[in-house]
C-alpha cells in the first residue's frame, strides 16, 4: 500500500520492492504457520524449483533465482535439517545434487492448495489493481541485465564530470544568443543603453569587422555563454559582453569565456586588454579579479554609463 | 575528424608536425625555426591563423595561413602526421583555409613549396592553385615554386562579414523582385529591416569578387531547420552554383546539428523544384500557412 506521505519513489525502489515483499510474505507465513508446518516463504523458491525441475546443483538453484551461493546454500542446509532434502553426488562424482526427501514430497502435497490459493489471490489483486507486474519486472531485469546500475551511474559521472560546454569561435547560429544573453543582465542590473543595443545587434559590424573576435559557450548546440574582445588598434582590446545563461550549472563558464579571450589576446601579442564593469556586479569583479585584472582608475571616460570601475589584465607570475 | 583554430596547447604539435617534414626533405633553417618556435608571434599577432586537425584530443594535421597586409595571404605550413596522411586531411586543412580567405574578402591566396612534395603539389593543383611568378622575388629557402590560388569562378562562403550580409540582403530584394508573387504575407519587409536576425546561417556565392547569389536557413527546432530565399542572380543561373550553394547548405546544416532540411518554393519554378529533387528532397505536406496555390513543400533528412 502506498502510504500517503510516501517518500521511496525511484530514488528507493528497493524499499518499495522489499515494502511489498514483506507485507506479501507476511501473510504468506502466517497461513504457512496455521497449517502446522515449519515451513515459510523464505523456503519457497528452493522447494518450488526442486518440485518443478527435479534434482538440481545449488548453483542451478542459485541462477533460477538469481540469489547468491551461499544464500541458497545456507536455505538447503536449514530445509535438510526439517529432512525434506537431502544431496547425493552425481554419478561421475564431480557435483552434488539437491533433491526432495520423501518428507519433502509430501509436505509438497499438503502445501498445493494453498500454493494454487495463492497464486489466485496473487492474481485477483494484480487484476484489481489493474497492473502487469510480472511484465514491469521482466521489462526491468532486462534493462538492468543490458547495462547495470553501477554502470548507469557510472556513465552519467563521466557526463558530470566533463564540461558541460564547449567555446566556440562566432558563428551566426549563435547571433540572436549575443543579444539575449548579454541584454538580460543588463536590463536586470542597469538600463540597457543605445551602445548596447548597437552592439548587440550588430555584432558583425561593431566588433568582428574591426578585428575583434566573438567567443561563445555551446551546451547541445544552444549557446549558453557569450563573450566579446573588440580590437581597438594599438594592441589596446577589450574584453567585452560578457553573459552567461543563469539558469545553466555555472560549471566555470563565465570563467572559460574569460580565459579564452585572454588566450586570443596573448596568441595575437596584444598589449593591453582591459574592461569595464560596475561595482554592483561584485560576483563578475571577483571572477575578473581572480583571473589577472587589475582595478585602475580609467584612461579615458566610458562609452557606457553604467561603467564605474575600470580594470587591466596583468600576466601572473606563475 | 574536426578542425580547430589555434590553442597555446597545440604549438607544440604544429612544431613536432612541420619539422617532421622539413627535417625529411630539406635543411631545418633559422627562418624556419623562427616560425615553428613562434606561431603566436609570426602568424596569428599580424592577423594570420594556425588550423589544427584533431582526431578525438590528438592533433594529426596543422596549416597556418599569414596575413602580409593589403588582402595578400599565404597558406604555409602544411604538415600531417605521417601515419594519417593520404586520408583527405591535408585537403581539409587547405579547404578550411579557403574558407577562412573568402570569408575575410581576402585577394590573394599564394603559397611557396618545392617541386619534389609531389603529393602536395598534386593536391595544390586540384585545389587551384597555379603555377606562377613570384612578385616578391626573395621566396623561402627550400622553395622553388610559387602559386597562386585561382577561385573558381563562382565562389561560395558563409557571409559573416557586415558587407557580406548586407550583400546576402541585396540578393534577396532582387529574389523578391524576380518572384512572380508578393512576399507580404511572410512579412518580409520587416525580415528586411531587422535582416539577419532569424536566419542562423548565411551563404553568398561570388563570381569574380561579386555578389550573384545567396541563400540562408532558418531553424524550426532543435533538429529541424528550412532552406529560405534561395536565388541566383540572372547572370549565374545554368552555371551550376545554385546546386553547389544548396550543396554547401545542406553539409554546414549537418555539422551545425540539424538532422531535417525543410523548403518550400512554388510549383511553376521548375528548374528550381527539378534541382531540390535531385538533391533528394521529398514532397511532403505544408508545413506553414502559404495564400498560393502551386505552394510544393519539400523535406530532406541530412
Amino acid at each position: 500500500m502506498s502510504i500517503p506521505d510516501e517518500l521511496f519513489f525511484e530514488l528507493g525502489i528497493g524499499t518499495r520492492m522489499r515494502r511489498l515483499y514483506e507485507q506479501m510474505s507476511a501473510d504468506a507465513d502466517r497461513i504457512y504457520k496455521e497449517t502446522g508446518t515449519d515451513f515459510r516463504v523464505g523456503y519457497f523458491y528452493v522447494v518450488f524449483a526442486l518440485h518443478k525441475r527435479g534434482s538440481m546443483p545449488i548453483s542451478e538453484i542459485s541462477r533460477l533465482a538469481g540469489f547468491s551461493h551461499s544464500a541458497v546454500s545456507q536455505t538447503v542446509k536449514k530445509l535438510m535439517k526439517f529432512g525434506w532434502l537431502e544431496t547425493c553426488s552425481t554419478e561421475d562424482g564431480r557435483q552434488k545434487l539437491v533433491s526432495l526427501t520423501d518428507a519433502g514430497n509430501k509436505l509438497i502435497d499438503e502445501l498445493m492448495p494453498l500454493w494454487l490459493g495463492l497464486e489466485r489471490a496473487v492474481k485477483t489483486a494484480m487484476s484489481e489493481a489493474n497492473v502487469d507486474l510480472l511484465a514491469a519486472l521482466d521489462g526491468l531485469e532486462n534493462a538492468l541485465r543490458g547495462k547495470s546500475m553501477y554502470d548507469r551511474l557510472r556513465e552519467e559521472q563521466v557526463i558530470r564530470d566533463k564540461p558541460p560546454f564547449e567555446i566556440v569561435p562566432y558563428d551566426m547560429a549563435y547571433r540572436q544568443a549575443f543579444y539575449d544573453l548579454n541584454i538580460a543582465w543588463v536590463r536586470q542590473y542597469f538600463k540597457v543603453e543605445p551602445i548596447d543595443e548597437k552592439v548587440l545587434s550588430d555584432p558583425e559590424g561593431t566588433i568582428l569587422d574591426k578585428g575583434g573576435e566573438i567567443f561563445f559557450a555551446v551546451a547541445d548546440g544552444k549557446a549558453v555563454g557569450a563573450v566579446a574582445m573588440k580590437a581597438e588598434g594599438d594592441g589596446r582590446f577589450e574584453l567585452t559582453k560578457l553573459g552567461v545563461d543563469p539558469t545553466v550549472r555555472k560549471g566555470g563558464m563565465g570563467r572559460a569565456l574569460c580565459e579564452k579571450v585572454i588566450e586570443r589576446f596573448r596568441a595575437r601579442g596584444g598589449k593591453t586588454l582591459y574592461l569595464e564593469t560596475n561595482t554592483v556586479l561584485a560576483p563578475a569583479i571577483a571572477l575578473y579579479d581572480k583571473i589577472g585584472f587589475v582595478a585602475m582608475d580609467p584612461p579615458v571616460p566610458s562609452p557606457y554609463e553604467r561603467a564605474n570601475y575600470y580594470m587591466e589584465w596583468r600576466e601572473q607570475a606563475e | 575528424m574536426k578542425i580547430v583554430t589555434y590553442k597555446p596547447e597545440y604549438a607544440q604539435a604544429f612544431r613536432d608536425l612541420n619539422l617532421a617534414w622539413l627535417e625529411k626533405y630539406f635543411t631545418v633553417e633559422p627562418v624556419h625555426l623562427k616560425v615553428l618556435d613562434n606561431p603566436e608571434g609570426t602568424i596569428i599577432a599580424p592577423g594570420g591563423e594556425v588550423f589544427f586537425a584533431l582526431e578525438g584530443d590528438t592533433v594529426v594535421g596543422t596549416v597556418a595561413v599569414r596575413a602580409l597586409g593589403e588582402g595578400r595571404f599565404e597558406l604555409t605550413k602544411l604538415g600531417v602526421d605521417p601515419s594519417a596522411q593520404g586520408g583527405g586531411i591535408g585537403r581539409t586543412l587547405c579547404v578550411a583555409v579557403l574558407d577562412w580567405f573568402l570569408e575575410r574578402g581576402g585577394k590573394t591566396l599564394f603559397l611557396e613549396t618545392h617541386t619534389k612534395l609531389k603529393p602536395a603539389m598534386r593536391l595544390y593543383k586540384k585545389l587551384g592553385f597555379e603555377l606562377t611568378t613570384n612578385p616578391d622575388a626573395g621566396g623561402y629557402a627550400g622553395t622553388d615554386c610559387y602559386m597562386e590560388w585561382r577561385a573558381p569562378a563562382v565562389v561560395i562562403h558563409k557571409a559573416q562579414t557586415s558587407g557580406d550580409i548586407a550583400a546576402c540582403k541585396e540578393v534577396f530584394r532582387a529574389f523578391s523582385e524576380w518572384l512572380p508573387i508578393d512576399l507580404g504575407f511572410q512579412n518580409f519587409e520587416e525580415e528586411m529591416a531587422r535582416f539577419p536576425v532569424g536566419y542562423v546561417h548565411l551563404l553568398i556565392a561570388k563570381k569574380d569578387g561579386k555578389p550573384v547569389g545567396a541563400v540562408a536557413l532558418k531553424e524550426h527546432d532543435k533538429d529541424t531547420c528550412e532552406m529560405k530565399r534561395l536565388y541566383m542572380l540572372p547572370e549565374a543561373q545554368g552555371t551550376g552554383a545554385g546546386r553547389a550553394i544548396c550543396e554547401r547548405l545542406m553539409a554546414d546544416a549537418k555539422a551545425l546539428g540539424y538532422k531535417v532540411m525543410l523548403l518550400d518554393s512554388l510549383r511553376r519554378l521548375d528548374a528550381a523544384v527539378a534541382l531540390y529533387v535531385k538533391l533528394g528532397f521529398e514532397e511532403i505536406e505544408p508545413y506553414n500557412f502559404n495564400p498560393e496555390d502551386d505552394v510544393v513543400y519539400m523535406r530532406k533528412a541530412l
